[in-house]
């Protein structure tokens, strides 16, 4: 799969080497893709395709994004399900997954501090109980497993709080710099109070760097 | 147009793509439901656009696509994109993500240069050599290939449909092949594809 990334990466890049005698320029390959171009240069178009693989590419890409349905998602789906995983990733996000069911799993039917109480499917919806607190990064420890990535972000909350926060993707801030960040929380330990919280973000914005 | 009922997609009905320009016309005409149509067409067209940018991160993606749906947005309101043609939407619409997701990048990262993929300029004499014969090799060997089959490998490679492929073969070359039959030939091409060492293809 990673040759054919390449491939058309490499296709992205033959158009700027500038237009070779006969090429296509964009707003012909969009007028082709949409239908809206006169027969004449649509059959004068679809002949330089035939033999022109960067124009035929720079069609593709404009035509793709006329379809009804997401295929770059489809495609990464296919590479997801396609990877061979090696065991000690496999474990890592069986672990992780086992992690994030736990944390989202425990604050159902309880107070819990700012997040209130609400169903669980309501709150993973995005649509109630999102809160945002702000912060200074303590720590990030990555949390990426094979295909995806994660982090773990440690932040000492203006409010006094410690949050200990699962953020998707690559991490965007470092130890020290100031965070505003979006999501749901909730206490780790219930007897401890409220003063320690585990989440999940869904935001994550660098107020301000070291 | 009017009735066409605009979701995540666009289908066109007589061969042609215009219910996009479409929904942009009564966006102007200050009508909400097509404003929220707008939206949920934006987002799906920016997860596509910006998925070639591998380099940003889920946070800098949706700072670009908020910030290119509310340029657009503002571009539709004010009259400036009139196009009557979807495919010139879908383009502009390309060029401004593209914009937002480099100032995403550049604000994030301002001593950093930009990667490869988000870059707005043209490749350095080095890379153009480099890429040219790289070009050259990928070629010769599609060259080798039918007409037909670069196309349904190319198209199929960019994400298009094996139903959109399919039409496009009548529509351009009044080819008509089965939907299965497309599949069929994208996966033996596929198979024939082996990349070595450096990035050269070998058949």
């Amino acid at each position: 799969m990673r040759d054919e990334a390449r491939l058309v990466e490499m296709l992205d890049w033959s158009r700027t080497l500038g237009a070779r005698e006969g090429c296509l320029g964009d707003a012909t390959l969009e007028a082709l893709a949409d239908g809206s171009l006169p027969a004449v240069q649509t059959a004068a178009a679809s002949a330089h395709l035939r033999d022109c693989v960067c124009c035929l590419h720079a069609y593709a890409s404009v035509r793709a994004l006329l379809e009804p349905e997401a295929p770059a998602d489809r495609r990464a789906l296919r590479r997801l399900v396609a990877t061979r995983i090696p065991i000690g990733w496999a474990v890592a996000t069986v672990a992780a997954a086992m992690v994030l069911t736990w944390t989202l799993t425990s604050t159902v039917g309880r107070e819990r501090g700012p997040v209130g109480d609400v169903p669980l499917m309501v709150e993973l919806s995005g649509q109630q109980g999102a809160q945002t607190v702000s912060g200074a990064v303590q720590t990030v420890d990555d949390a990426s497993t094979t295909a995806v990535a994660a982090h773990v972000l440690e932040i000492a909350g203006e409010d006094g709080r410690r949050y200990t926060i699962f953020v998707w993707g690559s991490p965007t801030s470092r130890v020290g710099d100031r965070v505003s960040v979006k999501g749901h929380f909730a206490p780790i330990d219930e007897s401890a109070g409220a003063s320690a919280l585990r989440g999940v973000a869904t935001r994550v914005h660098v107020d301000a760097r070291r | 147009m009017g009735s066409v009922r605009f979701g995540p997609g666009i289908r066109p009905q007589d061969g042609r793509h215009h219910a996009l320009a479409d929904l942009l016309r009564r966006c102007r005409g200050q009508d909400e439901a097509a404003w929220a149509a707008f939206r949920g067409w934006f987002h799906g067209l920016a997860a596509r656009v910006l998925a070639r940018f591998p380099n940003l991160t889920p946070v800098e993606r949706e700072e670009a696509e908020d910030v290119a749906r509310v340029a657009m947005a503002l571009e539709v309101s004010e009259g400036r994109v009139k196009s009557e043609a979807d495919g010139a939407v879908v383009g502009y619409a390309r060029v401004v993500l593209a914009n937002a997701a480099r100032d995403a990048w550049r604000r994030r990262r301002p001593s950093e240069p930009l990667p490869r993929d988000l870059t707005d300029r043209g490749p350095t004499p080095a890379e153009r050599v480099a890429l040219q014969a790289e070009l050259s090799r990928l070629e010769g060997l599609v060259g080798a290939w039918s007409a037909e089959d670069r196309f349904i490998f190319v198209m199929k490679l960019d994400g298009v449909s094996t139903a959109t492929i399919k039409a496009d073969l009548e529509r351009l070359y009044g080819r008509y092949v089965t939907p299965e039959a497309i599949d069929v030939r994208f996966h033996r091409l596929r198979a024939r594809l082996r990349w070595r060492d450096e990035g050269a293809i070998d058949a």
